[in-house]
């Protein structure tokens, strides 16, 4: 499992890009996290609630009420103008935790 | 028999009482629920089981609380909504039951909007009105016989007054135009409507006000250049 602070701060980051790639509701938003972590990233389905909540508070995502196929209401998020800059700087400052931690591994082995 | 509407009704009370009372939030969490028993139920698991662990995959009441707590407004956001709640709309509760079969059900149709402006704006037209035809000529009269000034602000009115109507053709002129030119002023169109009622509605309130005290302390003086 990873440790939970780390879940803590990916969540942002995770939201946004899978919202970069369209707008999607809440559970299929945690399925897909889930499913590309391989069921590692430790979430309560319920935590991701209130991350979108903050997300929509900062201007990043948007939402929207709209009907399912089967007639249930949902609730959908896209991604707005803000939300993309700040995904572009969350992507730049995880490269460069990579970048120090992979560099640090080789020069280990070396 | 388990029955799941009723285990979601009581799954949404026990939610309220432990403080997490928001309609939209609780009705987003049941979405949520109803999808992932859907889902299990699926797969071959019994409705029952699949409720109880979905519930328990969505975490306690008192965790999901906080949670929401900390990204509670702050300062400015704050006003912004309570201002918003003054004019007549309320924020984070989009209308739901409206009309389903709209694109997007968060657009409040064009003659929703334009019908509660005019209504919202017809008390301060009969203020407006009212002051302008009967109190601001009676006023003129108090302070001639009583040799006060009127105060400058006076002459705004009387000029806002005389042209009432250029005012009111342009302000029809620039919606016609507003709906004609500009494709994003739907997503405006309630709130700039709104927000101009309240402040027409507060100004109206003000100017109202403004000459009732005039005469409240005319009055007195007039009584005194009559002796």
């Amino acid at each position: 499992m990873i440790r939970k602070e780390l879940v803590a701060a990916s969540a942002e980051p995770l939201i946004l890009s899978l919202l970069a790639r369209g707008e999607s509701y809440g559970y299929a938003i945690i399925q897909e996290i889930k499913t590309r972590s391989g069921n590692r990233m430790g979430w309560t389905d319920g935590m991701l609630y209130p991350v979108l909540h903050r997300l929509e508070r900062k201007g990043q995502i948007k939402s929207r009420w709209a009907e399912a196929e089967n007639g249930r209401k949902r609730k959908y998020y896209f991604l707005k103008k803000d939300g993309k800059k700040a995904l572009e700087e969350h992507d730049e400052h995880w490269a460069m935790v990579h970048a120090a931690l992979s560099g640090l591994r080789k020069e280990r082995y070396v | 028999m388990f029955d799941l509407e009723r285990a979601i009704a009581e799954w949404r009370e026990q939610m309220r009482t432990g403080g997490l009372g928001k309609t939209t939030v609780l009705d987003e969490l049941e979405a949520h629920l109803r999808d992932d028993v859907g889902a299990q139920n699926e797969a071959g698991v019994a409705v029952e089981e699949a409720f109880a662990a979905s519930v328990a995959r969505l975490g306690q009441v008192d965790a999901l609380r906080s949670e929401y707590a900390k990204c509670e407004l702050r300062g400015r956001e704050r006003l912004w909504e309570a201002f918003l709640l003054l004019v007549g709309i309320p924020t984070h509760q989009p209308a739901m039951n409206m009309n389903p079969a709209h694109s997007n059900l968060n657009i409040e149709p064009r003659w929703t909007t334009y019908t509660k402006a005019a209504v919202f704006l017809a008390p301060a037209a009969v203020f407006w009105t009212f002051a302008v035809l009967f109190l601001y000529p009676k006023l003129n009269v108090i302070c001639q016989s009583t040799g006060l000034a009127m105060p400058g602000a006076y002459g705004m009115v009387s000029f806002l007054a005389d042209h009432s109507l250029v005012f009111c053709g342009l302000g029809i002129a620039l919606l016609a135009l507003l709906e004609w030119r500009w494709n994003g002023w739907e997503k405006y169109r309630r709130v700039s409507l709104k927000s101009t009622v309240f402040v027409l509605n507060t100004a109206v309130f003000a100017v109202f006000a403004l000459m009732l005290i005039l005469a409240l302390v005319a009055a007195p003086m007039m009584s005194h250049a009559t002796r």
